[in-house]
Order: structure tokens, then C-alpha cells, then sequence
């Protein structure tokens, strides 16, 4: 009798151990697997989007566009890094890395690379805080950055690889809800350094560019939608995503491209007075979330 | 008792297996040399962003569809590594979602050359979204371990 019982304490934590990781490991193939639903053709449609999610483009491609269109260089107009430790939420550390991300990116496309390496630090360390500390633990960039900084085309690769390693890192660690928060960071950062510089050296081109970011707002308010169950900060900042959504529906330029299936963005053209309704809503965003270490 | 022991200890080897063989798939679909060579085919485009697709073929067929945001005016390049897929998941991208009627094909691997795992696209106009699809074909029994697509989009 003492045998099988000796066998028993092998086996039974062994077998009790495999199965459990054998479930964790597939377990969210199964959880995408039983929300399918099966339309009339045969195909099936996913609908739960869990898995798929949405793409969100790059922080630097932002800030690029932004370059592309005329935006200058002002000193003093982002975010402070030195208020990177007093952020203690993972809500609060993501949204401020992103915050931090555009403002790097501002920076190196300008070639302030003294306020970049700041930010690079500020982005390094809220990266640490919220277990994506393997962005920069795993690969050199943050001693590739500081060797060629005098090299922008080096440096936007450098931001590439961070932006590339950081959405590996979310989905390794199973922590892609913060994606849309990550983003949404730098996006409203990026509109606010926008508007800052519009407001002091109106800029045509800058406005039309500024308007057309707002195609991407969708986007992101339904990646923020799809996780929000994940954080209870969530829910606020997409109540305020709507919000900036709904000034952009009420412009009269956006009403007139909506009743016209044939009008794109390109086709209208906003009045500063419509931009500034924007841009009044994303300080406002702006100053709530800075606010909210 | 010997016997026993030796049976004890070769469940023990198993059941060991058995778990480290579940962290390898869940390591599978997260394969850097995949995304590597995702990577080659997106230079001279710089990473914008990339999906991780994890595919598991059950009875039925499935459509799975990303929605990709784009800026006006700007140039991209798609690219998709089939690679690590056993069976032929049709990729295809739209100009409006799978809701949509009579929304546009504007490219797809449906004639692919049979064998070509990496796919690019380069879409001539960039409308502001796109829309990805993989058709995934199905299959007789369902499959435990699932398989990764990998998807990236570059721009420049």
C-alpha cells in the first residue's frame, strides 16, 4: 500500500501542474473560440474581439505628420518628465508613458536631443513600473539611442523599435488593455503640442492635419470599449474620447461630409473657429488627465 | 516495486513535458524569428504597428477582420507571414468592413503562388481604413494548439 502512495504524491501535483498551465496557455484561444457566431453563408463572423483587437498607429508616425505639415518647435509646451515618479496607478504609468512617448518623439524630430534623452528615461521608467521593463531589458535601444544621437534617422528607427517592443511586451505579458491607453497617452500629448503651436503660429496646413487626426479618435475609443471591463479608469477616459467625438460630429464642416456619403476628409475644410471648439476639448482631456498622478 | 518506481518516474518525466510543452504554445505565436522576417520585408518602411493573429481551425470556417486606421496621404506597406500556418488562411483587405455590401477587394492571396509565406501590400491610396480579413479554412476536428499569423504595417 505504501507504494501506490508514494506514486500518487509523484504524480498527482505533476499531472495537477501540466493541466493548469496546459489551461492558461490556451486559454484565451478558447474564450475567442465560443463567442464565434455563424452567419447565414456559412461564414463565420468573430465577434468577440477580444483577441483581434484594433491596430493604433505609432506615436513617432503622429508626431511625423505633424513635422510634415509645418509644426514647429516650441520649448516648455510638454508635459514635465520630472512628474514621472509621481504616478501610481498602472492606468496613471501607462497613459503617461504615452504621454512621454509623444514628447520624445516631438523632440527628436525637432532635434532637441538633450529633452529627448529626458524623455526617454520617462518612458523607460514608466515602462519599468508597469512590467514592460523587457522593452528596454531585452534589446539595446536605450544605449543605441543615447550612442546616435546626433543621427535623427537613427533615432526615429530607435522609436520604431521601442513602439515594435512595446507591442510585443503587452501581448506576451497579456496586458494588451493598456494598448488603447498607451496610445490614447500620446495621442491627446500629440494634439495638445499641436494646438499649443497652433495657437501661437497658425499654420494652415497644421490645421487641416490636426483635423484629420480625428479619423483615428474612432479607433481608439473602440479599443478603449473593448478592455475597459480590465481597468475602472478606463470608463472616464473614454467618456471623455466620446465627448471630444461628439464636438467633432457637431461641427457643421463634419455634419455636411457626413450627410454626403461622396466626402472624405480631404473634401472639407474646416474654420478655425471649428478647430479651436477641438482644440479647447483636447486641453481640456489634456489638463484632466496631467492632473490625475 | 521496482517496476513501480520506474513507472512513477516516467509519469513524472511526462507530466513534466506536458507542461512545457503548454508554455511552448504559448510561446509559438509570439515567435521573434517570424516577426524577424515580417521585419526584413517591411524595410525600407518604418514599423508602425503589428498583429499577432492566433488561428485555431475548428469545423466550421472563420473570418477574422482587423481594422487598420490610416492618415490620408501617407504611404504604407502591409506585410504578412504565413509561415508558422499549416493550412491556407486566405488574407485579403478591404476598403469597408465585412458588414459592408458591395465594399471593394483591393487585395488578396486567394492566387497566391502556392508556397509563399510572406505577403506584402502596398496599398496605392491611404483612405483613412482599411480592413483586413482572414478567411480560415475549416477543418475536421478542432485543433488544440493554435498557430499565428503575423501581420505588419510599416510606413514612410
Amino acid at each position: 500500500m505504501k507504494l501506490p502512495q508514494v506514486f500518487l504524491k509523484l504524480l498527482t501535483p505533476t499531472l495537477v501542474l501540466g493541466a493548469l498551465v496546459f489551461q492558461t496557455s490556451c486559454s484565451g484561444d478558447s474564450e475567442t473560440a465560443s463567442n464565434d457566431t455563424l452567419t447565414g453563408d456559412s461564414v463565420i463572423t468573430e465577434t468577440d474581439i477580444e483577441d483581434e483587437g484594433g491596430m493604433l498607429p505609432s506615436p513617432l508616425q503622429v508626431a511625423a505628420i505633424f513635422k510634415s505639415s509645418g509644426l514647429k518647435y516650441l520649448p516648455g509646451i510638454t508635459s514635465s518628465a520630472e512628474k514621472a515618479s509621481s504616478y501610481s496607478t498602472t492606468f496613471t504609468r501607462a497613459w503617461s508613458m504615452g504621454v512621454y512617448s509623444a514628447d520624445m518623439a516631438y523632440c527628436v524630430l525637432n532635434k532637441q536631443t538633450q529633452p529627448a534623452q529626458t524623455y526617454l528615461k520617462a518612458v523607460r521608467s514608466q515602462a519599468e513600473q508597469i512590467n514592460l521593463g523587457k522593452i528596454f531589458a531585452q534589446t539595446s535601444l536605450f544605449d543605441r539611442f543615447n550612442n546616435n544621437l546626433g543621427n535623427e534617422d537613427s533615432l526615429q528607427s530607435i522609436l520604431a523599435g521601442i513602439k515594435e517592443e512595446t507591442d510585443a511586451q503587452l501581448l506576451s505579458n497579456d496586458q494588451n488593455h493598456l494598448y488603447g491607453v498607451i496610445f490614447a497617452g500620446a495621442w491627446i500629448e500629440s494634439l495638445h503640442i499641436a494646438g499649443k503651436v497652433y495657437e501661437q503660429e497658425p499654420n494652415e496646413q497644421v490645421m487641416l492635419k490636426l483635423f484629420e487626426q480625428m479619423v483615428i479618435l474612432e479607433s481608439i475609443t473602440k479599443e478603449l470599449e473593448r478592455n475597459k471591463s480590465k481597468d475602472e479608469s478606463i470608463a472616464p477616459l473614454l467618456a471623455d474620447l466620446n465627448s471630444l467625438q461628439d464636438v467633432f460630429n457637431g461641427l457643421a464642416s463634419v455634419k455636411k461630409m457626413n450627410e454626403n456619403p461622396d466626402l472624405g476628409f480631404g473634401d472639407v475644410k474646416p474654420t478655425k473657429e471649428e478647430l479651436m471648439m477641438l482644440i479647447k476639448k483636447v486641453e481640456e482631456i489634456h489638463s484632466k488627465t496631467v492632473t490625475k498622478a | 516495486m521496482k517496476a513501480l518506481k520506474q513507472s512513477g518516474f516516467l509519469l513524472l518525466l511526462l507530466s513534466i513535458a506536458f507542461a512545457g510543452a503548454a508554455f511552448q504554445t504559448a510561446e509559438t505565436c509570439n515567435s521573434a524569428t517570424l516577426k524577424q522576417k515580417a521585419k526584413e520585408a517591411l524595410n525600407p518602411f518604418k514599423y508602425d504597428s503589428g498583429k499577432v493573429t492566433r488561428v485555431l481551425y475548428k469545423p466550421k470556417a472563420q473570418l477574422k477582420e482587423i481594422e487598420v486606421p490610416v492618415f490620408i496621404g501617407e504611404k504604407y506597406r502591409m506585410v504578412f507571414n504565413t509561415e508558422a500556418l499549416s493550412k491556407n488562411v486566405v488574407i485579403s483587405v478591404y476598403n469597408k468592413d465585412k458588414e459592408t455590401k458591395n465594399r471593394k477587394v483591393l487585395f488578396t492571396t486567394k492566387n497566391a503562388q502556392p508556397g509563399k509565406k510572406i505577403h506584402v501590400y502596398e496599398p496605392e491610396q491611404a483612405k483613412f481604413k482599411f480592413y483586413v480579413d482572414y478567411e480560415i479554412p475549416s477543418a475536421k476536428d478542432s485543433t488544440a494548439t493554435p498557430e499565428c499569423l503575423i501581420f505588419m504595417l510599416g510606413y514612410r
